[in-house]
């Protein structure tokens, strides 16, 4: 039962989301009952976070251990951020100033500076590991120029050649081989869905018990 | 072969230093390089200009922090250009950081002296990403009960005869991966058929052009390139723009790189050939 | 230079995480756990309204009963932290495994099939013959189980130039994207926090 009440919850509305959206004249009332799934959903995930939540609160307490920890100190930064930012937000709300400011000046910045450094690595590794080596590397690494300098101003400085290929390559072979991806990914996608559904993929179920 | 094996494998530190300056520099002392404004920002701003005064458009802002640099400008363009048209606008958010973001645009209109509530008003966050976008499609009010001041969703004058996806005049949607256009199309466009277009970071743009090629999305914008061409266009030049001779050398800066470090990989090849 | 006390904090957790490009240290370790911690509690607020708004209120204000059902479900997420009885944790995620696989699946409408029409245009420009040829023999790459003769290998080879060519756009795309990042950055150090670049 550990097992099969779960596959049933999955294929029972996983099948009236599917008989609202493809087979709707045949049961008039999946409309109603599929809205009524799906809101239920929103509810649903929204406990995740709280599971997320929790989790990263257990696991960072047992991290603040001073003994087995030289940056013990990581973990407690980490918690009273947290708390620091859910407190303001729930007990002051979203118009107050300790909100505004931990959003505008503390998580915004970080996150930005965070995701900007990939630039430096992408350089450094551009100059080491993008090389030529063959035919088909050569094409990447061409493409990938012609549309650096094609999309930026000053590649139009270089003529109106630069912007045009740029433009053709994103236009041309660019959607031709993302459609192919897309088609497979699209197969690949409904292929796994219709496995969950009918209970042949069980890996969400997780092992043990 | 010393000197090419030295540029092959140059202090990753040195080339982070030539990057920066290569970035800051034209930040500092702009050049002001000229760009046109390609067909695809035409496209979209012949979406939002064809509106009429008191249509209703929704933006759904569902980018994150760290990509917000690359969309937000457009976002930010966009509700500019719609406030100029006297449309009325709805924000939701199918990401959390979105919320915020909506909010500061909607702090900056106000000081303009528009109305929330009554030219804008911004529905919040709903959880579940596709979940939460198809619930959205069949009944606005279900994941939006309330917007983010508190107030009932549907006593606000701006949400007068909103009921489903199906009664915005236009839907765009900002994006840095998932939720994405992929899933605003599964969810709402293929079935309800509202016009719908999107601003993605420039790293998604070749994927989603399929989907604009095939005519899924009426409409495609693709990074702070994208938004600053949307500035030209209005007429409005503004960050994004001022930007635009950095990008140039940053790209300028990469394509060196690449060419230097092939240089080293051949030279060493035939070099090692030769013997 | 700025004396907004707000600027310096930003000021700081930039630069803080731009020390990595140095080498991995502990200021830069502090502050992404700072940064983990506020994205999370970030989080937290608006996933707390949602429930609250959409379920709670119905429920408690409204007397919507059928709103107790997701409550429980989601409430029965927590049991994956009891010991014993983190099976039940099943239920609602499946519940949402099965939502999500049936909304998924619309995918062979709008990534397959429109695809698929939108790859039938008339041959009458090389744009288009290039599309057509180049959607046909991407996929011809990725069709493994077929039997390798001359015409599917070379079909094949023309496919993968094509897909270098789409993996060369989105690297010149993605390097776009990043560079954009840094620009802000630079933008809010050197405009808000040392008056160096004019507003």
């Amino acid at each position: 039962m550990r097992k099969e009440v779960p596959l049933a919850i999955a294929f029972l509305t996983g099948t009236v989301v599917l008989f609202e959206y493809f087979l709707q004249p045949l049961w008039k009332d999946s409309k109603i009952w599929a809205q009524l799934l799906q809101n239920w959903g929103i509810v649903v995930s929204g406990f995740a976070m709280g599971v997320a939540a929790w989790n990263l609160v257990t696991v960072n307490l047992r991290r603040m251990n001073r003994q087995r920890n030289s940056e013990w100190y990581n973990p407690l930064v980490l918690l009273v951020g947290m708390f620091a930012m859910a407190g303001s937000g729930l007990l002051l709300g979203e118009a107050s100033a300790p909100w505004k400011f931990l959003f505008s000046k503390v998580f915004q910045p970080l996150g930005t500076a965070m995701f900007s450094l990939m630039i430096f690595f992408i350089a450094s590794a551009a100059q080491r590991a993008f090389r030529g080596r063959s035919p088909e590397a050569m094409v990447l690494l061409i493409s990938g120029v012609v549309v650096m300098i094609g999309r930026a101003p000053i590649g139009e400085q270089l003529g109106a050649w630069a912007p045009w290929l740029a433009d053709w390559l994103n236009k041309v072979p660019n959607v031709a081989g993302n459609r192919a991806i897309m088609m497979g990914a699209a197969l690949g996608m409904v292929a796994t869905a219709f496995r969950a559904l009918v209970g042949i993929d069980r890996s969400y179920l997780g092992g043990g018990e | 072969m010393d000197f090419l094996m030295k540029l092959g494998n140059t202090d990753r530190r040195i080339l982070y230093i030539i990057l920066a300056l290569a970035v800051l520099m034209p930040l500092i002392s702009p050049m002001g390089l000229p760009f046109r404004v390609s067909p695809w920002t035409e496209k979209f701003y012949g979406a939002v200009e064809k509106l009429q005064a008191g249509d209703i458009m929704l933006m759904s802002i569902d980018y994150s922090i760290g990509g917000a640099p690359d969309v937000h400008p457009q976002a930010e363009a966009i509700f500019k250009h719609a406030m100029r048209k006297n449309l009325k606008v709805v924000f939701v958010a199918f990401v959390t950081e979105g919320v915020e973001f909506g909010n500061q645009m909607i702090i900056a209109a106000e000081a303009t002296g528009k109305k929330y509530g009554q030219d804008f008003v911004n529905l919040g966050f709903a959880p579940g990403v596709e979940v939460a976008i198809s619930a959205f499609g069949q009944d606005i009010y279900k994941p939006f009960p309330k917007d983010v001041r508190g107030n009932v969703a549907q006593d606000l004058p701006i949400m007068k005869g909103l009921k489903t996806a199906a009664d915005f005049k236009l839907i765009t949607e900002y994006a840095t991966g998932i939720p994405g256009p992929a899933e605003w199309i599964r969810q709402v466009q293929t079935r309800y058929k509202t016009p719908l277009a999107c601003g993605v970071v420039t790293m998604m743009g070749p994927q989603t052009e399929a989907y604009y090629q095939s005519g899924q999305l009426v409409a495609l914008l693709s990074g702070l390139r994208s938004a600053a061409e949307y500035e030209v266009a209005m007429k409005a030049p503004g960050s994004a723009t001022a930007a635009m001779d950095a990008q140039s050398m940053g790209h300028i800066a990469l394509v060196l790189f690449v060419v230097l470090g092939n240089i080293a990989y051949f030279g060493e090849k035939s070099k090692k050939g030769r013997r | 230079m700025s004396t907004d006390l707000g600027v310096w904090v930003a000021a700081i957790c930039t630069l803080a995480m731009f020390t990595f490009l140095y080498k991995d240290n502990t200021v830069f370790r502090t502050f992404q756990h700072l940064y983990v911690g506020v994205a999370a509690g970030y989080g937290i607020v608006f996933q707390y309204k949602s429930i609250k708004n959409i379920a709670w209120d119905p429920l408690t204000k409204k007397g919507d009963m059928l709103m107790l059902v997701p409550i429980i479900l989601g409430l029965l997420m927590f049991t994956r932290f009891i010991k014993g009885y983190s099976w039940i944790s099943r239920w609602p995620i499946a519940f949402l495994i099965g939502l999500g696989a049936a909304l998924s699946m619309k995918a062979i409408e709008t990534d397959f099939v429109r695809q698929i029409q939108a790859t039938l245009i008339p041959w009458n420009s090389i744009d288009n013959i290039v599309i057509i040829v180049g959607t046909v023999t991407a996929l011809t790459y990725f069709y493994f189980t077929v039997k390798q003769n001359s015409l599917v290998k070379g079909a094949s080879t023309v496919g993968r130039y094509v897909l270098m060519m789409t993996f060369g756009a989105s690297f010149g795309n993605g390097v776009m994207g990043r560079i954009s990042l840094l620009i802000s950055r630079f933008q809010f150090l050197f405009t808000d926090w040392i008056y160096i670049i004019k507003k």
